[in-house]
């Protein structure tokens, strides 16, 4: 039987939440604007999650986001919606490496900006059409190039086959999962990838609920980012899943809407690079290791 | 030579004595070239070297190796055919012979791009080498951010660098190597650009007839431009349909991602008649439009003295569109590089243009309805024909070369392990296997080797171009384009427009000029060395039209008769 906590675990990562945090300018940046830009993301621990707000001081990302899951899962059962989304306001708050990284991007540019966490087609989608918007953290492909104006790389991620460690064979090379059922999650740039390869990718929407298919070998593969995987190995007690192979690296950026002025676009690559230069992106990087 | 027709004998004799060669101490020696035996036997029996010779230069790598046993590199190249098998195989057969663990990334070039350019503006090793097209060879010796393998060779990677490597063998070296005289890259693979064809209909008699009669002239071969538009209307608006099925007499893709920017980077504007004659690019203004005196870029558009907006490009870009809404299949107009590839395979295509010879291996399975049963080719590659601007002495095509890129900001360490593996996938005993794989060679010695010989019959023209003169003329960017990752991105955000018909051909290359001038004006000053940019002052573009070459003033005649010819003589081109 599944338990409460697992339970209200699954729910919330089912319904989307919403929550805003209103960073205002800090300083007399060149580019002066009263637009407010919404940063969509998805959850997608330990890029970008919710966490409950007395637990933001922790420096365990696993912690925050346990915590936060029970939180907000209690507000869905209530089954007012308003009512949830006020009591996450109040007890939440987006947190996780890329949304530290967009904070503090849109902070040093002079820009106020606020974080939705939503269904990764739901956020594209937004991002795509609201004149303010913008996608992160995302994998840069040919595809999306044109769709978007990028800030780029936020971060530069890793991707790995994932294998029980009783799999019997060694996987060395892209063609060694080529015969394998490989489980992705929807959204995930490497899904498509390894799709159109002609390879059998079995898509979720749930990182954590891929691992569990891996251990109780619905599938043979699990296709995933390296530090996601391990946050939810972490999570789940696992020891019997490990890396095999990290097969592809990624350049993830901002992505967002092509009405946004290019000074803006100028502004927060420049940030960016500066944030490169002098630590920043490695401190917060170091902080989710 | 016994050698030859029992080349596993050998290599059995040749093993089994190599014990007693080794210090008895040494036991991982011997069992990596166990291991090397295994994949000589196996893999790379196809070669144009005698089987002790692929064993000595195997003997080599897994000395040289040694201080690198048990590293792990990381490489990334395009998404081809010839990647996937040093990807898959050759960094398997690298691993089990010398101990070092490669993991070669396949991805898209406009990705390879985005993660070189990452690296270099951050200062931080994402790879340890990278596969990267010789068409930035103007940005990397202008830059300082990348080791020329030349300077390598002679200094940190003397001692990994193999005997047998053989530079004069590569034909695409002259690509590589900058007006500075140093190589800056090392081929790994090419492909051309070249004009594809249904030989089977071409050869029909009454379509024959049908063709000379509504256009006066013999369906062939298209020479000029005027004639491939000419057969293009003949499939899609009159023969539409072959054995029930319904056909088109071009194929191209319009979709504005980074791919439709190479559909015209990649010598378009050549092919019509942009620049001047001269090869590699035209001098001098080359098939980007590009002005340049001594190495300096001083402009793209007309005003400047360049030809990016000239009566020709405009030309060039005014006939891809009508072709691409005219002629192709509706859905080309939303694909990419990577989806029209695979189309003309599917046997409802009579003529494509532009046509990566990427494709070949592919376009080879017999299960496709373009071969035969025993995977003959029903089609043909032959010299791309020429637009109405288009003069004797200029580029007439495209030529990609991948080649192994060493950034300065990659640990010498690590650099030295990539070299290793860089070379074994290009060293001849596994150039020619790699080569039959994926039909982009490198090597002279494999182009004019017999086994080259006996496959000439199944890909349709392939062997015959990289056999002639012409895979000298055939060319990549050249080093005139100052930041090809900045300035390559302008095409098709540009270009895009032209595609769906929000702006006309003239709006988007006036506009296209004046942005690739302001980026080379940025770059003027921000740029160090003496081949930076150095903008032209502007003039009235009369002036310009006056001075002998490109930009060429507007020909009355922009559609001259159609002029074919057979596919026999249309190969005498390229010799």
């Amino acid at each position: 039987m599944i338990s409460r906590s697992r339970l209200c675990e699954l729910i919330c990562r089912w319904v989307w939440l919403i929550v805003i945090i209103r960073i205002g300018p800090v300083n007399g940046a060149e580019v002066v604007t009263d637009s407010v830009y919404t940063l969509y993301t998805q959850s997608l621990p330990p890029y970008s999650m919710m966490v409950q707000e007395s637990s933001a001081d922790s420096k365990s990302a696993d912690s925050k986001f346990s915590v936060s899951a029970g939180s907000l899962s209690q507000n869905k059962r209530t089954g007012n919606s308003a009512s949830a989304e006020q009591t996450a306001r109040s007890l939440t708050r987006a947190s996780g490496l890329a949304v530290d990284i967009v904070e503090q991007l849109f902070s040093r540019s002079g820009l106020s900006s606020r974080v939705e966490i939503l269904p990764w087609s739901r956020a594209y989608r937004m991002a795509a059409n609201d004149r303010q918007g913008c996608l992160f953290p995302v994998q840069r492909t040919q595809e999306r190039e044109a769709q978007f104006q990028w800030i780029s790389p936020l971060i530069i991620t890793e991707t790995g086959f994932f294998t029980r460690a009783d799999f019997p064979a060694s996987i060395r090379t892209l063609d060694d999962v080529r015969d394998l059922r490989i489980a992705s999650y929807r959204g995930n740039a490497i899904a498509d990838y390894l799709t159109g390869f002609g390879y059998d990718v079995d898509i979720s929407n749930d990182e954590f609920v891929n691992l569990k298919r891996l251990q109780i070998k619905r599938v043979d593969v699990w296709a995933a980012d390296t530090l996601t995987a391990a946050f939810f190995i972490r999570k789940s007690s696992g020891t019997d899943v490990h890396n095999q192979l990290t097969f592809f690296t990624t350049l993830r950026g901002l992505a967002c809407n092509t009405a946004i002025p290019v000074e803006v676009i100028k502004e927060l690559r420049l940030q960016l690079k500066t944030m490169y230069a002098d630590g920043t992106i490695e401190l917060i990087r170091d902080k989710y290791r | 030579m016994l050698q030859t027709r029992f080349p596993q004998l050998f290599y059995f004799l040749l093993v089994a004595l190599i014990p007693a060669l080794i210090p008895v101490s040494d036991f991982s020696v011997y069992a990596d070239i166990r291991e090397a035996r295994y994949w000589l036997e196996t893999e790379f029996s196809e070669t144009t070297l005698e089987p002790e010779q692929q064993l000595r230069e195997m003997e080599w790598f897994i000395t040289a190796a040694k201080p690198y046993r048990n590293m792990t590199v990381r490489v990334v190249s395009e998404r081809i055919d010839a990647h996937f098998y040093e990807a898959n195989t050759l960094a398997k057969a690298f691993e089990d012979i010398t101990g070092i663990k490669v993991i070669h990334e396949v991805t898209g070039e406009d990705d390879v791009i985005k993660k070189l350019q990452a690296q270099i503006d951050l200062n931080f090793s994402i790879y340890d080498a990278y596969i990267n097209d010789s068409d930035l060879i103007g940005t990397h010796f202008r830059s300082n951010n990348v080791v020329p393998i030349s300077e390598f060779i002679a200094g940190d990677g003397a001692e990994v660098t193999l005997p047998t490597l053989d530079l004069e063998d590569f034909i695409g070296l002259r690509f590589t190597t900058a007006p500075d005289g140093k190589i800056y890259q090392l081929p790994d693979q090419q492909f051309a650009n070249l004009y594809w064809y249904r030989h089977d209909w071409f050869s029909r008699p009454e379509l024959k007839q049908q063709f000379q009669a509504r256009y006066g002239y013999e369906l062939n071969v298209p020479k000029n431009w005027s004639a491939y538009e000419d057969i293009a209307e003949f499939f899609s608006v009159y023969v539409k349909e072959i054995d029930g099925q319904r056909v088109y007499g071009h194929m191209d893709y319009g979709n504005a991602d980074p791919s439709l920017g190479w559909r015209f980077s990649d010598a378009w504007l050549s092919m019509a008649g942009v620049g001047d004659p001269g090869i590699p690019n035209g001098l001098p203004v080359d098939e980007w439009g590009i002005r340049i005196e001594g190495c300096r870029p001083v402009g793209a558009s007309v005003a400047r003295g360049g030809a990016l907006n000239s009566p020709a490009a405009i030309y060039a870009t005014r006939k891809f569109v009508d072709w691409l809404h005219k002629y192709a299949p509706p859905e080309a107009q939303r694909m990419n590089f990577t989806q029209a590839g695979a189309v003309p395979g599917r046997g409802n295509i009579a003529q494509q243009i532009f046509w990566y010879t990427a494709f070949t291996a592919a376009m080879t399975d017999p299960a496709l309805p373009v071969n035969d049963a025993d995977g003959t080719p029903k089609w043909r590659m032959a010299p791309s024909p020429h637009g109405a601007y288009w003069q004797q002495g200029m580029k007439l095509g495209y030529q990609d070369v991948g080649a192994w890129t060493f950034l300065k900001s990659t640990p010498v360490n690590r650099r030295k392990a990539a070299w290793l593996y860089a070379q074994f996938v290009v060293s001849k005993t596994v150039s020619l296997r790699k080569t039959l794989v994926g039909l982009a060679p490198i090597r002279l010695s494999d182009i004019e080797s017999e086994y080259f010989t006996d496959i000439a019959h199944k890909y349709g023209g392939l062997v015959e171009f990289y056999r002639s003169p012409a895979r000298n003329y055939w060319t990549p960017t050249g080093s005139n384009v100052p930041d090809y990752p900045g300035l390559s991105n302008l095409w098709w955000q540009n270009i895009g427009a032209a595609v769906d018909g929000s702006k006309s051909a003239e709006q988007v290359m006036n506009q296209l000029a004046v942005r690739m001038d302001q980026e080379m004006g940025r770059l003027q000053f921000q740029m160090k060395g003496p081949c930076r940019p150095a903008l032209n002052p502007v003039q009235s573009e009369d002036y310009w039209y006056q001075q002998p070459g490109a930009p060429k003033a507007k020909l009355v005649n922009e559609n001259p008769k159609g002029v074919t010819q057979s596919y026999p003589q249309s190969l005498e081109r390229w010799r």
